[in-house]
């Protein structure tokens, strides 16, 4: 694969959810340990609210517990979020590729482990969200076609085009996953430039690899049909916009 | 699944929902999954500081593929000098995101990552300051996408002063021609 200049990528994110909920212990403990990578602690509560009439005259009642954490690294562009569910690797841009992605995942993956045993996992989310930047002050449908393979497909007597965005699923079988395709104008971000989304999410619930091994394998295959459907739905001009 | 309806903005575009708070959400990979019902503490103090730094950092990660890594280095220990807790005023105000995020698009725009320095003023707008001798040029992003600018230039016949508000698409041509004077 083409490593590009200038990747697109906004965030990419890798996550795993637990077939069993992990204690709030387990939560605790791993924030603890990951706070050594990530020393940006944000615990995330849960509110619960309830009212009881005999109580005060049905007054609520707010509860609050920990249900998770969001820390970042000293470097924010590099995340992490734990909570009994599940546990997330994530990258904001600059991405610098697929390597050290996926080392800093496995890193966090064994630090869970360590803590949980070999936990079984019922679902892979690999998301990666990528902008297109172009150098337009206008959007129109023509101008989305010559950067992307995807688009909505309108008469041309409704109005003013204002904006668009298109979802799409479809099915893996080489990775036995359902892959969520979602593209469309977003708001610009550089000035004069007109930017587009093309958020590509793969799941797979059926089939989770125990083998630590075997499950790693299987995020590769994942990773290399991301890729795949990534060069699908960009055409050349936008190739040379990332390698600009 | 994150939101993702679109929204029209004011300008007439849509808006990819969420994303500008991703990393807000405890669950961004994956179509079918509900989105928790949690929300962060509440800060006090010097974190406050800390995590307006982490903001503006995350907020330039939105433009990191446009930056070199001594570029956003650069960018980052400015960001981390200007609010360390220990030479910070209460009464100093937190910069604004939208003013720094005007910044970014201007300095992104314009290609000039030169500054000499960064500030925040008295409403929380950036200001970057570039020096070259006696020559200086100074502007400050307003959150509301307009710069008031300063420029100082050292000529034969003395000092050529001038002053202005520019809106910001505006000035990211016009200042390009004011900095080459310096």
């Amino acid at each position: 694969m083409h490593t590009y200049k200038k990747a697109p990528v906004v965030q990419a994110v890798l996550q795993l959810q637990f077939q069993k909920p992990i204690s709030a212990k387990h939560v605790e403990k791993i924030t603890k340990k990951a706070s050594t990578f990530y020393p940006s602690v944000e615990p995330l509560m849960d509110y619960e609210i309830s009212v009881d009439p005999a109580i005060n005259g049905g007054s609520p009642k707010m509860t609050a517990t920990r249900a998770s954490s969001r820390m970042q690294a000293a470097d924010p562009s590099q995340m992490f979020t734990v909570g009994p569910g599940q546990f997330t690797t994530s990258q904001l841009a600059p991405y610098l590729g697929w390597q050290e992605f996926f080392q800093r995942f496995i890193r966090d993956f064994n630090m869970i482990t360590k803590i949980t045993g070999h936990p079984l996992f019922n679902r892979i989310g690999l998301r990666y969200i990528n902008r297109l930047d172009v150098p337009e002050n206008i959007a129109t449908f023509d101008i989305q076609k010559e950067y992307l393979n995807i688009y909505p497909s309108v008469s041309g007597k409704l109005g003013q085009y204002a904006g668009n965005m298109v979802h799409v699923e479809f099915q893996n079988a080489e990775c036995d996953s359902v892959v969520l395709v979602n593209s469309g104008l977003n708001a610009p971000v550089l000035i004069n430039h007109v930017s587009y989304i093309l958020d590509i999410d793969i799941v797979r619930t059926n089939n989770i690899p125990m083998k630590f091994d075997d499950l790693f394998n299987c995020i590769e295959k994942m990773r290399k049909a991301k890729n795949e459907i990534f060069e699908e739905l960009v055409t050349d001009k936008a190739r040379k916009l990332f390698d600009a | 699944m994150l939101e993702q309806t679109p929204l029209f903005d004011e300008k007439l575009s849509f808006h990819y929902q969420g994303l500008d708070r991703l990393s807000e959400s405890p669950i961004i990979a994956g179509g079918n999954v509900k989105r928790l019902e949690t929300k962060p503490e509440g800060l006090g103090g010097d974190k406050i500081l800390v995590a307006t730094g982490m903001t503006l950092k995350e907020a330039a990660t939105f433009y990191a593929m446009y930056m070199n890594f001594a570029e956003r280095d650069k960018l980052f220990k400015q960001l981390d000098f200007l609010l360390d807790p220990e030479d910070w005023h209460d009464e100093d105000k937190v910069p604004e995101k939208a003013s720094f995020i005007s910044f970014l698009k201007w300095t992104v725009a314009t290609r000039r990552f030169d500054w000499t320095s960064l500030g925040f003023d008295q409403t929380g707008s950036i200001q970057v300051a570039f020096v070259n001798g006696s020559n200086q040029f100074t502007a400050a992003f307003a959150p509301s996408d307009r710069v008031n600018w300063a420029s100082q230039i050292k000529t034969e016949d003395g000092f050529d002063y001038s002053a202005g508000q520019t809106p910001l698409r505006t000035f990211a041509t016009t200042s390009i021609a004011m900095l080459d004077r310096l």
